[in-house]
Order: structure tokens, then C-alpha cells, then sequence
């Protein structure tokens, strides 16, 4: 291995550098994947070089002309269906080995960190067997620790974008709302109960809209904290807060 | 090539001198870079790996590593896919000694279904 990561690091810097090198995921995986015995053999380097690409695209210590790095993002962004089939194909035949199982998970914790992954491609990242890092090494169990608090930070910050997405697309549909304007400010937010991991769903999208720190003068929402209510498109059309901005003050 | 390799021995000798040490660290140093260790360390890489040669092969990754990311430009574009193509090659070489270890792991047909070039 102490050849291995130099030269794993100057591959990923020969990808971050080479304009004409359009398919570096697809081309890795395909060379060392390319027969069932050398698989095997190359599944050190393989998981190596695929732990590095993304960092490597995200060390801006590397000078490169941005419109480089920006086309390597979206490629890795593009490849991470192969990655996560490869480390799913994985997920089984390592189980016993817990030297490539760190490879693995460092793998994995290195794609989540810096590729953004859909709610349901995370769901299925967290079922790689980091849970058995306790029956293996200190370097296991710290690579497996890596990865769940990076998993759940990513998790985490899905739902937050998810809660947002639920919410934008509320207010679009409906013909838009500023939360925020010169005379006052208003707080927002989303029932998350109510989002679920495959989109925002218009039907059962719910916000609420609390004024920070002023009565409003709608006689009919006189309540700082206005009711709850489904943004259904019906319920939009009669809704003053879904109009139009000035309408809060009307 | 053979530079380096002394520049090594010096280094790993046990009767070497701090002031052998010192000349011979500097040397390599100054030797990451010249244009010349572009090649020299390619060549370092395909030595046969033994106890000896372990250091200088570590060297010449780490130089092509250093060379890549800080003096890209001294690489004519025409060197480019060769040079990518010699450091996938060297990578698999290097797994290829290591696989001794993983005779016992086996990849299922679930393998998943590869990109072509």
C-alpha cells in the first residue's frame, strides 16, 4: 500500500488535470474489473483510486482551470450509480475481510463527503456492513465511524434540502411569497413528517408562517403563529399569504 | 536512474555519515525537480520490488505525485495518456504483488455492469 496511495494520488491528479479524460470512473472500473480473477487482484487499487478521485476533485490546493474541476464534479456526479453498484456488488464478498472492508467504507465515506447522493441512494449506502467494524481492526472501526457520522451529516442535510425543495415548490405553485420584506420579518418552515424522501409532495406539503416579532394587522390571522395548513391548490387560491407579498400587511 | 539508487544506499547504509545523509536528501530533493525525473522515476517504478528498492520505488511515486500536481506544465500534452496509461499500469502491477493476500475473496456475477470506453 505504500506505493499504492502515491500513485493513486497521481492518477487522480492525471484525471483532474486531463481535459481529453472524459470517462475516468467508467474507464477505472472497466481496466481493473475487466476479468473475474484480476478483479480480485486489483480491489485494493480499484477502491484506493476511487477513494482519491473525489478528493482530489475537491482540493483546490491543486491548480486547475476551474471549468476542469467543475467537468470532473459532474462527471463523479454522474458516475455514482457505478460506484454504488460496485460497492453494493462488494458489500457481501467482503464481509470476512476486514482489510478491504476499510477500503470499502473509506470508498464509500469519500464518495458521500464530496458527491451529492438522492435520499434513497443514501438509504442504500447505509446498508453496507459498517456495523461489523467492531469484530475488526482499530483502523476498521475508526474508517466505519467515519462513515456513519459522514452518512448521517448527509442524511441529514437531504432532509433540510428536501424540507426547502417542499417548500419552494409550494410557494411556486401557488404564485409566491417573500418571507422576508422592509417592515417585518416572518419565519417559515415545513412539517417534515410531511416531506417524503422521494420529493415534496404537493397534497401533503404543509408550512406554517410565524411573525417574529409583530401582531400582524390581518384581522383574520391576529395569531402570531397562523394556523397550519395544507398548500392544496384550492387552499392556495384563498390563501392572503400565498398571493403576493404586500398581502400579509393588507 | 542509478543516481537515485546510490543516492538510496548512501541513505540506507548504516555507516553513513549525518553529513552523507544530508548531501544525499538534498540531492533527491533537488533531483524531484528536474525534467529528468519524470522518466527516472517511470523506471524506478518498473524495478523488480525487494527490500532494497521498496524506498526508491515509494520515492518515485511520491516524485510523479509532486511532479503531476505542482509542474503539470512540463508535461508536453501529447505525454498525457501515456503517462496515465504507465501510472494504471504501474497500479496494477503493484496490486498484482499484493495478491497473495486476497486469494480467499471472490466478486459475485452481481458485479455491476461496465461502462465501455
Amino acid at each position: 500500500m505504500a506505493v499504492l496511495t502515491p500513485l493513486s494520488f497521481a492518477t487522480g491528479l492525471v484525471a483532474l488535470h486531463m481535459d481529453s479524460w472524459q470517462t475516468v470512473v467508467s474507464d477505472i472500473v472497466q481496466l481493473m474489473t475487466e476479468r473475474h480473477d484480476p478483479a480480485v487482484q486489483n480491489l485494493p487499487c480499484l477502491l484506493e483510486l476511487l477513494s482519491i478521485l473525489p478528493e482530489v476533485a475537491g482540493n483546490y490546493n491543486v491548480v486547475v482551470c476551474p471549468s476542469r474541476r467543475e467537468r470532473v464534479r459532474l462527471m463523479l456526479q454522474e458516475s455514482r450509480s457505478t460506484v454504488l453498484q460496485l460497492l453494493w456488488a462488494l458489500n457481501s464478498p467482503l464481509r470476512a475481510r476486514h482489510d478491504l472492508m476499510q477500503s470499502m467504507l473509506k470508498c464509500a465515506a469519500s464518495w458521500v463527503h464530496h458527491v451529492q447522493f438522492t435520499a434513497s441512494e443514501l438509504a442504500q449506502l447505509s446498508t453496507l456492513n459498517h456495523n461489523c467494524a467492531g469484530r475488526g481492526s482499530l483502523g476498521l472501526l475508526e474508517v466505519a465511524t467515519n462513515f456513519r457520522c459522514v452518512l448521517r451529516e448527509r442524511q441529514r442535510q437531504c432532509s433540510e434540502e428536501l424540507q426547502v425543495s417542499a417548500l419552494a415548490s409550494s410557494i411556486s405553485l401557488t404564485g409566491g411569497f417573500t418571507a422576508h420584506d422592509s417592515a417585518r420579518t416572518y419565519s417559515m418552515s415545513i412539517a417534515p413528517e410531511c416531506v417524503s424522501p422521494s420529493g415534496p409532495s404537493r397534497s401533503h406539503a404543509a408550512v406554517s408562517v410565524a411573525e417574529d416579532d409583530r401582531q400582524p394587522t390581518s384581522g383574520a390571522y391576529n395569531d402570531p403563529m397562523l394556523s397550519l395548513f395544507s398548500m392544496s391548490s384550492e387552499d392556495a387560491q384563498h390563501c392572503p399569504l400565498t398571493r403576493a407579498p404586500c398581502d400579509l400587511h393588507a | 536512474m542509478e543516481q537515485v539508487q546510490q543516492a538510496f544506499r548512501a541513505l540506507q547504509a548504516p555507516d553513513a555519515t549525518s553529513q552523507q545523509t544530508q548531501e544525499a536528501t538534498l540531492w533527491l530533493d533537488h533531483f524531484q525537480g528536474t525534467l529528468e525525473a519524470w522518466r527516472v522515476a517511470d523506471q524506478l517504478l518498473c524495478l523488480a520490488t525487494d527490500d532494497t528498492t521498496d524506498a526508491a520505488r515509494i520515492f518515485a511515486a511520491q516524485t510523479l505525485r509532486y511532479k503531476i500536481q505542482y509542474s503539470w506544465s512540463e508535461l508536453p500534452v501529447w505525454a498525457h495518456e501515456s503517462l496515465r496509461n504507465t501510472l494504471l499500469n504501474h497500479l496494477i502491477r503493484n496490486c498484482q504483488v499484493a495478491h497473495a493476500s486476497l486469494h480467499n475473496v471472490c466478486i459475485p456475477p452481481c458485479m455491476p455492469p461496465l461502462a465501455s470506453t
